[in-house]
């Protein structure tokens, strides 16, 4: 015997309801993201993987460009932003000697330079350190704590090619085991658009 | 490479007891012994078998499907005969649970994409004593699966052989079938001869049964709703056939069994391309489409004239054997195809999950004897046919013990399913406990898929999500195994005696080996994970990992320097 046809638009309508969520659930699963290959992983690590961004600083505009493209560069990651000022000691004096006048300076630097980064709510350390050589007291941090990228604002020069660098900047190319960014305006690629 | 990642006892079994075979030729063999120091216990420079990763997003879908979709076919007519009219209820609820055990598993399974499943989350989360525990409990539910769904198999069979269904004899305090009892142990027979020789199973296979299932389940759903189901008939059953509370603790407890078998897309992980993005969505998404198939198969199921004029729950519960071939003979204009149909799709497709019982034992058998919680000689390989021959026969001729015994009870469904629910519960459970202990012990791995609803709590220093659906999920499968201790006569009594048993020989095997029998081994679990992702060419994560790892290390440095430096000076 044929069973009854009983159509029901309550049925109906549960038929439907079916068919779309499980239309939805397997074409959901279907729809796969690209894999990365090995090498686009490991670049897109190498710039995420960045926790602890050093910033040298001088207090000029030059270097709080540099604290603002630090925070930009740390944001997505939420990176902490190390803030230092280093204070050149000269060797006519012994290294701990009282210098009240750049211990005031380096300190009302540091402070503007944090409000640069509070502004984007990264977590923030400041440090005014002694040395004979700003540029190898930055190695000396970058060393002692792991730092993974030093990001310094240069200031344009309108010297000869070789000497576009200071010695500072020289020092951390030469000698930093960790990535550096040397941030300078675009004024600085005058003196070779002049020549 | 992962068994000598993991001290492997076992020398010489291959990992290629599983249905693809074919797909995954006997063993892509490596020799890789980065990152492996302080876990190796195998012989060095000995070349080490992996499984090839082959299984696709479909495969990793198709493979779980075999397994699980197939419990409704044997959970319909168990879960109506014991919650009556509040059967969909019944298997909504049990989904509920299941949607938080599938989340947790998903976690776990794409943080940790290795063979194993629950088992190994419980050994990497609490120690190699729970591992062994979750494992018993496992091979308990490996055992119940190869026999009730080979029975299942042989009752869709009887679809066509009525008399058979009907008929039995007495054997003193016992009344049996022992036509039904003797197909069954066939069939059980047959799948150990199959697995021994080493079948030739392809994942195609497997795919177009899957496929198959699904079309024509989602053609008795839509064609059942649209022809023959009736609202009134469901009012009635919610009005006047609803369940005691014992009743509908029972049914929802025995409801869990037409989830179990998520466990396959665990164990595919480590077959599977790009684990960590595909097993959560597939993982995801069978969870889902099971919820979807179980609960419209119900609520179609209570809402469907039976032809003999009874209500559908005992229409159903009369139809134990063949619950869905039963549903779709009563669709009008197609039933008469479709009954049969079903009866042959339900046999196929139920021998399938009985094989991937077989499969899924000496699997686990082959995961725990890496570990060193099980002893090596259930996994050694055949000679002649190179299969885990010993883990075949021990584990199915177990099953067929549990199916002739459970014959000789008054419904032999209800008996195994009764068993089922154990052992699921019994492992889901530990799977969460290592879920929540993984969060603060192993906050470092990569978690392409957290389960949802965390809060962020301070543990030694770190931020740790705590999984409050973690603990939501525990207590609903802790609710399910206080249902199934309350109200399973059989399954109370004999599941802890059987995971008791297990202890026993644990206690025994570890004393004997000389290893902790309470501690766990040493492992390099780092060296393992750093393993695992670069063989699941997951470089994403492990990128994530590695830098994890530099992060935490670079603290215990600067930590261990502000300890030297506050040290007062002498």
């Amino acid at each position: 015997m044929t069973p009854e046809v009983n159509p029901s638009p309550i049925g109906a309508l549960l038929a439907v309801f079916f068919v779309l969520s499980f239309g939805g659930v397997l074409s959901w699963m279907l729809r796969l993201p690209r894999a990365p290959t090995e090498a686009a992983a490991r670049v897109c690590h190498s710039v995420s993987a960045v926790r602890h961004i050093l910033v040298p600083v001088l207090g000029t505009d030059y270097s709080d460009r540099g604290i603002e493209l630090a925070c930009r560069i740390g944001r997505e990651q939420k990176a902490e932003i190390i803030l230092s000022y280093v204070i050149e000691v000269p060797f006519s004096l012994p290294l701990g000697a009282p210098l009240p006048v750049q211990e005031t300076r380096g300190k009302a630097i540091l402070e503007r330079a944090k409000s640069i980064v509070e502004i984007h709510e990264l977590r923030c350390q400041t440090r005014l350190e002694r040395s004979r050589f700003a540029g190898d007291k930055v190695v000396e941090m970058v060393r002692a704590e792991d730092l993974q990228m030093v990001i310094l604002g240069v200031r344009p020069r309108l010297w000869p090619i070789e000497n576009l660098i200071g010695r500072t900047s020289e020092t951390l190319l030469r000698k930093l085991p960790c990535e550096v960014i040397l941030d300078a305006f675009p004024e600085c690629a005058k003196p070779w658009q002049e020549t | 490479m992962f068994r000598d990642l993991l001290g492997a006892e076992c020398s010489s079994i291959p990992a290629q007891s599983s249905a693809r075979k074919e797909a995954t030729p006997p063993v892509a063999v490596k020799s890789k012994q980065e990152g492996v120091e302080g876990m190796s216990q195998s012989r060095q420079g000995e070349p080490h078998a992996e499984l090839r990763r082959e299984v696709s997003v479909w495969g990793s879908f198709m493979w779980g499907y075999a397994d699980v979709g197939a419990d409704v076919y044997i959970a319909l007519g168990l879960v109506m005969a014991a919650a009556h009219g509040a059967a969909s209820i019944a298997f909504a609820l049990a989904g509920l649970v299941y949607i938080m055990v599938g989340l947790a598993y998903t976690e776990l399974s794409s943080t940790y994409p290795v063979a194993g499943g629950g088992h190994f989350f419980a050994l990497r989360g609490l120690g190699d004593f729970c591992g062994f525990i979750a494992g018993s409990a496992l091979l308990l539910d490996y055992t119940i699966d190869i026999a009730l769904f080979s029975v299942g198999s042989a009752g869709y069979l009887n679809f066509f052989f009525p008399a058979i269904r009907s008929s039995g004899v007495d054997m003193g305090p016992f009344h049996m079938n022992p036509i039904w009892c003797l197909e069954s142990l066939i069939l059980i027979g047959a799948l150990i001869l199959l697995n021994i020789r080493g079948i030739k199973e392809s994942s195609l296979l497997n795919e177009i049964a899957g496929v198959a299932d699904i079309f024509f389940e989602s053609a008795i759903v839509v064609l059942g709703f649209v022809l023959a189901w009736r609202p009134e008939i469901l009012l009635h059953q919610w009005q006047s056939q609803m369940p005691t509370l014992k009743e509908f603790m029972y049914g929802s407890s025995l409801a869990i069994i037409s989830f179990v078998g998520l466990e396959s897309i665990s164990q595919a992980a480590q077959e599977t391309k790009r684990p960590a993005t595909i097993v959560p969505r597939t993982s995801i998404s069978l969870i889902l489409s099971v919820l979807i198939f179980a609960t419209a198969l119900s609520t179609l199921g209570l809402g469907l004239q039976p032809p003999d004029g009874s209500e559908p729950w005992q229409y159903f519960k009369a139809r134990e054997g063949d619950p869905i071939a039963a549903m779709a003979r009563i669709i009008p204009y197609v039933g008469i195809i479709a009954g049969p149909l079903a009866a042959l799709l339900g046999f196929s497709i139920l021998l399938i999950s009985a094989n991937t019982g077989v499969m899924g034992a000496s699997r686990v058998t082959y995961s725990m004897s890496q570990l060193s919680i099980l002893s090596g000689w259930f996994a050694r390989i055949h000679p002649r046919f190179h299969t885990p021959a010993r883990a075949i026969v021990t584990f199915s001729l177990i099953a067929a013990l549990q199916t002739f015994l459970s014959f000789l009870t008054p419904r032999v469904m209800d008996t195994l399913g009764n068993l089922y629910a154990f052992g699921a519960t019994l492992g889901y459970t530990l799977v969460f406990i290592s879920l929540i202990k993984l969060r603060f012990s192993d906050p470092y791995s990569p978690r392409p898929y957290k389960m949802p609803l965390n809060i962020k709590v301070r543990y030694r220093g770190k931020t740790v999500d705590f999984p409050i659906l973690g603990v939501i999920g525990m207590a609903g499968v802790l609710m399910i195994l206080f249902e199934v201790l309350a109200t399973h006569t059989i399954g109370r009594i004999a599941g802890p005696t059987w995971v008791l048993l297990c202890i026993l020989y644990y206690l025994w095997f570890r004393r004997k080996s000389g290893l902790p029998v309470f501690r766990s081994r040493d492992r390099s679990w780092e060296s393992h994970q750093v393993a695992v992702l670069t063989s699941a060419e997951e470089f994403d994560l492990l990128e994530d990992y590695k830098s994890a790892l530099r992060e935490r290390d670079r603290e215990a440095r600067a930590r261990e320097k502000v300890g030297v430096h506050g040290r007062p000076e002498k």
